[in-house]
């Protein structure tokens, strides 16, 4: 009984290092609380890192960061009226 | 713009990052690296099921290649296609994370069982779009068209194990509500515009435009 309970501890503390790993990589996940918090936490603060000048010229070309690792653009002609 | 563009991406994300063309249009990849992925599909929808599909397995595989690549997705306009995907690439990889989240955890206790996205709620894709209209600072209804909101809530079927129904399908009508603003064409001899349909199947147009016969309803 003692080495069931043993092992159901470890088996729990696995689950918990995992979800809490999981959770750590959710950066990207589809809850609108977590997304605007992952863009406020990380999104923003990796543009604010930047120059103002270089974040704007990101918005006036139509580079949007959605969250830090996924990037959403306009057509990057070498046009500028495309942009 | 391009080359800016480009500058300011190999500066931040150099040799990490992977851009998907969904625009139609072809460019010398060079300028970025000849890191470009290009998908096209005729017309301004959404991308088919399949490509769309696709996309995320693409995204996703290339974000867990390495934590540093980055994904950036672009089309004409950087608008509705390209919000279409990275919502629908965001709620398939919570799906993917989460069960990554599972195997492992089951995979503890020797009772693995492989369960892929089936946490994911079912307005998930609806709700990453809303968000990434917001992260645009825009609008649902503003970035995106009726077809692609729709293929959004086709995504969120496929993620709840839905498939797609394969049967054969009769389009009997299409019903247009209203056609203001619509310039009369030349010739014309009385009030009235010409819809042009096309009909496309597996990325295929089907039918000419202007195929069939047209009536007012």
């Amino acid at each position: 009984m003692q080495g069931f309970f043993r092992s159901l501890g470890d088996v729990s503390s696995s689950i918990a290092s995992s979800v809490s790993a999981s959770v750590a990589h959710l950066s990207d996940a589809v809850n609108m609380d977590a997304i605007r918090q992952n863009l406020a936490n990380g999104g923003a603060s990796f543009l604010t890192d930047e120059n103002d000048e270089e974040s704007s010229l990101l918005e006036d070309m139509n580079v949007s960061y959605i969250t830090p690792r996924l990037i959403a653009m306009g057509f990057p002609s070498t046009r500028s009226s495309k942009i | 713009m391009a080359s800016a563009v480009s500058r300011i991406l190999r500066r931040r994300h150099s040799g990490h990052f992977m851009v998907w063309n969904l625009s139609e249009e072809s460019y010398a990849t060079s300028i970025f690296e000849n890191t470009v992925i290009e998908h096209k599909f005729p017309g301004f929808p959404a991308p088919p099921l399949g490509l769309l599909y696709q996309l995320c397995k693409e995204i996703e595989n290339w974000l867990h290649a390495d934590s540093n690549n980055v994904a950036v997705v672009h089309c004409m306009t950087g608008r509705g296609r390209t919000a279409l995907t990275i919502a629908c690439a965001l709620a398939w990889m919570r799906g993917g994370e989460q069960d990554e989240a599972i195997a492992a955890a089951s995979s503890a206790d020797g009772s693995a069982t492989h369960r892929r996205g089936v946490v994911v709620p079912a307005d998930s894709p609806m709700l990453a779009l809303q968000a990434v209209c917001e992260r645009k600072g825009s609008t649902l209804d503003r970035l995106t068209l009726p077809s692609q909101r729709r293929y959004a809530a086709y995504f969120s079927c496929v993620l709840e194990g839905q498939s797609p129904v394969q049967g054969a399908r009769r389009l009997e009508r299409v019903i247009v509500h209203g056609l203001d603003g619509l310039e009369l064409p030349k010739g014309a001899t009385r009030a009235g515009s010409i819809p042009l349909q096309t009909v496309s199947k597996s990325n295929m147009p089907k039918t000419s435009p202007g195929a069939g016969h047209v009536s007012p309803a």
